[in-house]
């Protein structure tokens, strides 16, 4: 630094100087027990860390200087609080300007911050997890609506209830006619819930240029086409309360879980990339995982493009 | 185009194919001589 060799009387020295500067704006610790940077941030700064939750970071001096030239470089170590984010520009202004005033002067550096706006792959990066999330979490929560239907048209069968109004003369177009439109119109109220809340949310990934109409039309034809899918796979079941929990198990699979395999298929490399994609071609049969990956391609487009 | 709008795709045909796959089912629950292909 050169801290000289009495290293307790140079920490005190730059504290009080610190203190001076900056009054009650920082408070510092001085410790010169430490004889190497590991053991500064492994003994030192560690146990300051678990009394102080808003510890910056720690400063470590070396007692030797660094001849070139005809200059003198002086060494020192920051050690940062990562979640503190102007500890990486602020210790390091704190230690020059220790180092200077220690050598005669008086300065005071000041350091104004100003960061960019996020760069345009941040922002992809940040759209992609929030389709991510989202996808997922639509496709969970929908399965409930699903499952709910599921759980009626069977009832409706296991208690022979469909049976009596076809006896009465009901035809079959007219019940399922009936009751698709009776589910759409439920199901309209939740979609466009849905939708409204990405928009009061503000995610751009769903919501900025052609992706709000893709949103729309996703969740438009998510209804039509699985509430169908739905009244079909009623026949395998016989009772409402497993074909419930088995149907909403299924939707939350293929619709949750298959379009995140896919999709890590698809960006983990040039090997698994045809495997993804030959398995979503395959898997979109089925609306939910439909569903649940056009709304991680919505979110994530931009990402991975014609992958 | 296929990752924008593949998924989209798919669900305007399901809505059509899996309605008619829907009576076609139920007209085959409903025909006996088909379900008697199921019984002894």
């Amino acid at each position: 630094m050169p801290v000289g060799s009495d290293a307790a009387a140079f920490a005190s020295t730059v504290s009080s100087q610190l203190s001076a500067r900056y009054g009650s704006l920082i408070s510092t610790i001085a410790d010169t027990t430490a004889t190497t940077v590991g053991g500064f941030d492994n003994t030192t700064l560690f146990s300051k860390k678990l009394q102080m939750p808003k510890l910056k970071g720690g400063i470590y001096f070396y007692n030797t200087t660094i001849p070139s030239g005809g200059n003198t470089v002086y060494k020192y170590n920051t050690l940062v609080n990562t979640r503190s984010p102007t500890s990486y520009f602020f210790l390091p202004t704190l230690a020059a300007e220790t180092i200077i005033n220690n050598l005669g002067s008086n300065i005071k550096i000041e350091v104004t911050n100003y960061p960019l706006p996020r760069t345009y792959q941040q922002l992809q990066i940040n759209n992609t997890i929030s389709g991510f999330f989202a996808s997922f979490i639509f496709s969970l929560a929908l399965a409930f609506k699903f499952a709910s239907i599921m759980a009626f048209i069977v009832k409706e069968r296991e208690d022979r209830s469909k049976h009596q109004q076809i006896v009465s003369g009901m035809k079959l177009s007219a019940y399922w006619t009936a009751n698709f439109v009776y589910d759409y119109i439920l199901y309209l109220i939740v979609a466009v819930i849905s939708v409204a809340l990405c928009s009061a949310l503000g995610i751009s990934s769903f919501t900025s240029g052609n992706a709000y109409a893709g949103v729309w039309l996703l969740f438009i034809f998510y209804g039509l086409a699985y509430i169908s899918f739905t009244y079909i796979l009623a026949f395998a079941f016989k009772d409402h309360g497993n074909a419930q929990a088995g149907f909403y198990f299924l939707t939350f699979i293929v619709g949750g879980m298959l379009p995140i395999l896919t999709f890590l298929l698809r960006i983990l490399g040039s090997g698994s990339n045809p495997i993804g994609r030959g398995l979503a071609w395959f898997l979109r049969i089925y609306p939910a995982f439909s569903f649940g990956e056009g709304l991680m391609n919505i979110g994530s487009v931009s990402l991975y493009g014609t992958a | 185009m296929e990752i924008s709008l593949a998924p989209i795709i798919y669900l305007v045909v399901e809505t059509f194919a899996y309605f008619l796959l829907l009576f076609i089912v139920e007209y085959l629950f409903m025909n006996e001589s088909f379900m008697r292909c199921f019984t002894s």
